[in-house]
């Protein structure tokens, strides 16, 4: 009876020190949240404002985004208004730019641009009063062509006399501009 | 799972059935003893019984004789000077006639213990092992580290911690990996991901190189690296051993603890339960911290074992988990960040010490569960049967938290692997018939991978069948022996989906692989080995599949699903002086040409994305060459002195284009002199200092516009080491000190894959203490 008892024991024992991790996912979820498009909303003097986006539904890889082309009148000031999204799921849109304003002190959208544009100057400021870059004034030279790059950091550091060269690129697009 | 539990209880519950006889101890065992390079008889060896004290020396014929043994399981251990230590594990019932060979000290100054069975088949194969004190000091850093002295392995590193072997320029799903007897399967595929095994639970790692058996498989084109435990006890008694060991440059701490002994009488039990702690902070590189580069590791390993006569049944059980952080400096979100991280040459953050490890960071776990049935008889006669299950999770987490998640979900990887293996493996050893030996076996291997969150590498189902057949040739005293062996595999994956997409494809491969070789002994004593191997590898699925952005590397990877299996003609001649000799070494000379290797090309176009471009990478397949010579010798000068030299030259090309091939390991040698005392100084016992230099050329061979920076420029380091034993009453202790790059140097390794963003580690301070009881 001892022995059968000890037996018992040995066999036993031994399952409870196997950890035994299991594959977690039953469902197969391979869904990953991303921003797939950008908005420029540009509204000028007269409250006019026109939309232009960079649109990449499928992500990286696959068809290969859609972009606007972005048209404006010369010698005129802009007030400009970045927006992020995921719209992934048509069905269901979701604002990144929520969840960058929330992590403001994290965040700097840069802006890049050549050719006829005079100027971007960022106007809202983060929790640390530092420039955030939603929200900017665009203004632009006389007629001709040029470009603008709109850039998302995560952790730069903005205290830095290049603060657009530090920080980690979540978004970064380039658009072709028309001012006529 | 629920199969190999039934088998395990099975083994268990039969094992106990068959039981020993016990008659009186009327038993004779004789035999004669050899040199396993040499093929001669070995005279005046001197054999005992361990735990009794029976024992005898061998005439000058390598004939000894014990008498009346009592039956059972008896250990022999085998000593003469100038050899290692041989212990013969053996079942006795009644008389019994063996041949051992017993191996030279080894060449490393620290001795190597062979450990095993009757009687070794001599292999062509080109290998090597680190044990002892190399492998004492260097246990707590990874398991790629402790390898990296042996000429012909280098160490492909991310940062600090994330460390992978490579043997001649191959890496990856090039190597094999034998964790007990087990061939790891994780995710291996990926540059930084580093294997996940604790080499606290080795007792010796052994290196093959080239072509050298096939019985684990054939898609070990660079080689094959042994992680082998020691044999569980089986003297009836209870022991352990505690190791520790502290850093000063990223301030880690280890122990490693162990506990084994054997419960005698009816339960012919023997165990061990071991265990591993290791904590690190921020590396330190000679002039600034790094931030985020700490790394954490728990793991666990228990194994059982039953040994009645001719059966031995063993379960082991190994959990690896760790979690490593990645140097912040190098998260890095397109181009233009790798580009200002380049220009900048130093990493924004300097930060001071810390051991918290936060985003991004990669954790790790690795689960091995196997049993093991052996049965033996006659003189090296075995079957064995083993049946293993792994499971391996990665979770690999961004900088960034990824977006539309709540900051209370955090815990979610960006990326999420898991992986499950179940394997059986089948063998039969037959020991001399006419001259001949070999071995011959089947594998199964099931496999099943998915990825949640990314769609990198596609969710799949592999199924593997492999069978071998290798034989040995070798008749005393003909000096030659001939070895030869044939493998074939079958390989099949399912895959269903990859990120969002469903593929529902296929992929079958089938081949043959085949290797030959000789050992052929000189008259004056030197030995010559070679062997040549066709083997073959079938493509990864993350070179058939893979799609999307690598973030570490800011590159657009792109799978390729017309890839055809790889085919190498591996072929190495190695020539090795006698170990007796003041001067030891060997050279080995090797060709490897791989037709249809797999690598990545960059696309002409780069592939635009909302975070910006990336430069594209597309798998393709080219003929290559890599080719290399490689020797290592130790000269004793008097009785403590020594000088040893290694040395590693490598040539990898792309037969097609002309061009070199990228990240192959530059040349490089390692030189030092060493003094070592047996005799007893004070309280101090075995004394040793060593000082050595390790030089790493400047890798100007890489094909043109494949980086984004030029190769560093060569370095030269200096390292110290000391270390001696002593008793604190009845506890042996054995003490070492380290110091790697002693000057603190300022360098970048071509390997390193963060070699654009920072300095390698300065200067590293070890303490090493280990106890036995």
């Amino acid at each position: 009876m001892k022995k059968l008892v000890r037996l018992i024991w040995i066999l036993v024992l031994p399952w409870f020190l196997v950890f035994c991790e299991k594959d977690q996912d039953q469902t197969m979820d391979n869904e990953e949240e991303l921003i797939t498009d950008v908005v420029l909303t540009f509204s000028d003097e007269l409250g006019n404002s026109q939309a232009f986006s960079f649109s990449d539904p499928d992500g990286p890889g696959g068809n290969a985004p859609s972009q606007d082309e972005i048209r404006l009148s010369s010698l005129s000031n802009y007030e400009l208004q970045i927006e992020f999204l995921d719209a992934s799921n048509p069905m269901d849109v979701e604002d990144i730019t929520a969840e960058v304003i929330e992590e403001s002190a994290e965040h700097l959208v840069c802006f890049d641009f050549s050719g006829n544009i005079n100027s971007v100057t960022i106007t809202d400021t983060d929790e640390n009063s530092l420039p955030l870059g939603l929200e900017a004034i665009l203004i632009t030279q006389q007629a001709g062509e040029g470009s603008l790059t709109i850039s998302l950091k995560h952790l730069p550091d903005k205290t830095n006399s290049i603060p657009c060269n530090t920080g980690e690129t979540d978004v970064e697009v380039t658009f072709q501009v028309v001012i006529e | 799972m629920r199969k190999s539990v039934i088998t395990g209880i099975l083994f268990w519950l039969w094992i106990g059935v068959i039981q020993g006889q016990h008659e009186g101890c009327n038993i004779t065992v004789k035999g004669y003893v050899y040199d396993t390079t040499t093929a001669h008889p070995l005279d005046y060896a001197s054999i005992s019984i361990r735990g009794t004290e029976k024992g005898t020396i061998a005439n000058e014929g390598g004939y000894f004789e014990l008498n009346a043994v009592c039956p059972g399981t008896i250990q022999l251990a085998i000593s003469r000077v100038g050899f290692d230590l041989h212990i013969v594990t053996i079942d006795v019932q009644q008389d019994t006639t063996l041949n051992i060979e017993v191996g030279h000290e080894g060449m490393s100054l620290e001795a190597i213990t062979v450990a095993g069975k009757a009687a070794p088949i001599p292999k062509s194969e080109v290998s090597q092992t680190v044990d002892g004190i190399a492998l004492m000091t260097s246990q707590g850093i990874n398991l790629a580290t402790s390898l990296e002295n042996l000429p012909g392995v280098s160490v492909l590193r991310t940062g600090g911690t994330i460390a992978k072997p490579m043997i001649r320029g191959l890496h990856s799903n090039r190597i094999l990996l034998l964790n007990n007897g087990v061939i790891q399967e994780g995710q291996q595929w990926g540059l930084e991901h580093a294997p996940s095994i604790d080499p606290f639970t080795a007792e010796q790692i052994t290196v093959i190189k080239g072509a050298g058996t096939l019985e684990y498989g054939s898609s070990a084109l660079g080689g094959i690296i042994k992680s082998e435990p020691p044999a569980l006890p089986n003297q009836k008694g209870i022991g352990g051993s505690i190791h520790l060991q502290g850093h000063s440059n990223n301030r880690m701490g280890v122990a490693s603890g162990l506990l084994e002994g054997y419960l005698g009488g009816w339960s012919k039990l023997g165990y061990r339960v071991q265990g591993t702690l290791k904590r690190s902070g921020n590396l330190k590189t000679s002039d600034y911290y790094l931030d985020n580069t700490g790394q954490s590791e728990q793991n666990f390993s228990w194994s059982l074992q039953r040994w009645l006569g001719k059966n031995k049944v063993q379960l082991y059980y190994s959990r690896y988990a760790s979690t490593f952080g990645i140097f912040s400096g190098a998260h890095i979100g397109n181009l233009t960040d790798l580009k200002n991280a380049i220009e900048r040459g130093e990493p924004l953050i300097q930060p001071s010490f810390s051991y918290t490890i936060d985003r991004p960071q990669q954790r790790v776990v690795h689960e091995l569960f196997k049993g093991n049935y052996v049965f033996e008889w006659g003189s090296s006669n075995e079957i064995h049967l083993q049946v293993s299950r792994q499971f391996n999770r990665r979770e690999e987490f961004d900088a960034h938290r990824p977006f539309g998640i709540l900051p209370t979900e955090k815990e979610i990887g960006d990326i999420t692997f898991e992986i499950t293996t179940h394997s059986v493996d089948l063998g039969w050893k037959h020991g001399h018939w006419k001259s001949f030996r070999g071995k011959m076996g089947t594998q199964l291997t099931s496999q099943s991978n998915t990825a949640d969150r990314g769609g990198l590498i596609p969710n799949y189902e592999m199924k593997g069948v492999g069978w071998y057949w290798m034989e040995t040739w070798k008749k005393f005293p003909f000096p030659l022996a001939i070895e030869g062996g044939i493998r074939l595999d079958y390989k099949k994956f399912e895959v269903s989906t990859q990120g969002r997409d469903t593929l529902d494809v296929e992929s079958e491969f089938f081949n043959m692989s085949a290797v030959v070789g000789f050992i052929y002994t000189l008259p004056n004593n030197w030995t010559i080995r070679a062997n040549t191997g066709w083997l073959w590898r079938p493509p990864h699925v993350n070179e058939l599949y893979s799609e999307g952005v690598h973030h570490g590397s800011a590159s657009y990877e792109t799978g390729n699903r017309d890839l055809f299996p790889e085919r190498a003609l591996n072929s190495t001649l190695g020539i090795y002086l006698p170990k007796d000799s003041k001067i030891k070494g060997s050279l080995s000379l090797y060709h490897n040409f791989i037709q249809d290797f797999i690598y990545l090309r960059p696309t002409q176009q780069p592939v635009l994305t909302i975070r910006g471009a990336f430069p594209g990478f597309e798998y393709l397949q080219t003929n290559a060459v890599i080719q290399g010579l490689e020797w290592e010798w130790v000269a004793s000068i008097g009785p403590n002195w020594a000088i040893s030299n290694k040395t590693a030259f490598l040539k990898g090309a792309d037969r097609q284009t002309g061009e070199p091939l990228i990240y192959m390991p530059a040349n490089q040698t390692h030189w030092a002199i060493e003094y070592r005392t047996k005799q007893k100084r004070g309280i101090f016992n075995d004394l040793f200092t060593k000082l050595s230099w390790e030089y790493v050329g400047s890798q100007n061979r890489i094909p043109a516009h494949s980086d984004y920076a030029p190769p560093p420029p060569s370095y030269g380091l200096i390292h110290w080491s000391a270390g001696c034993n002593w008793k604190a009453g009845t506890l042996p202790v054995s003490l070492t000190f380290t110091a790697n790059n002693l000057l603190n140097k300022r360098y970048r390794s071509y390997l390193n894959r963060l070699r654009y963003y920072s300095d390698e580690m300065g200067r590293n301070l070890i303490l090493t203490l280990k106890t036995t009881f």
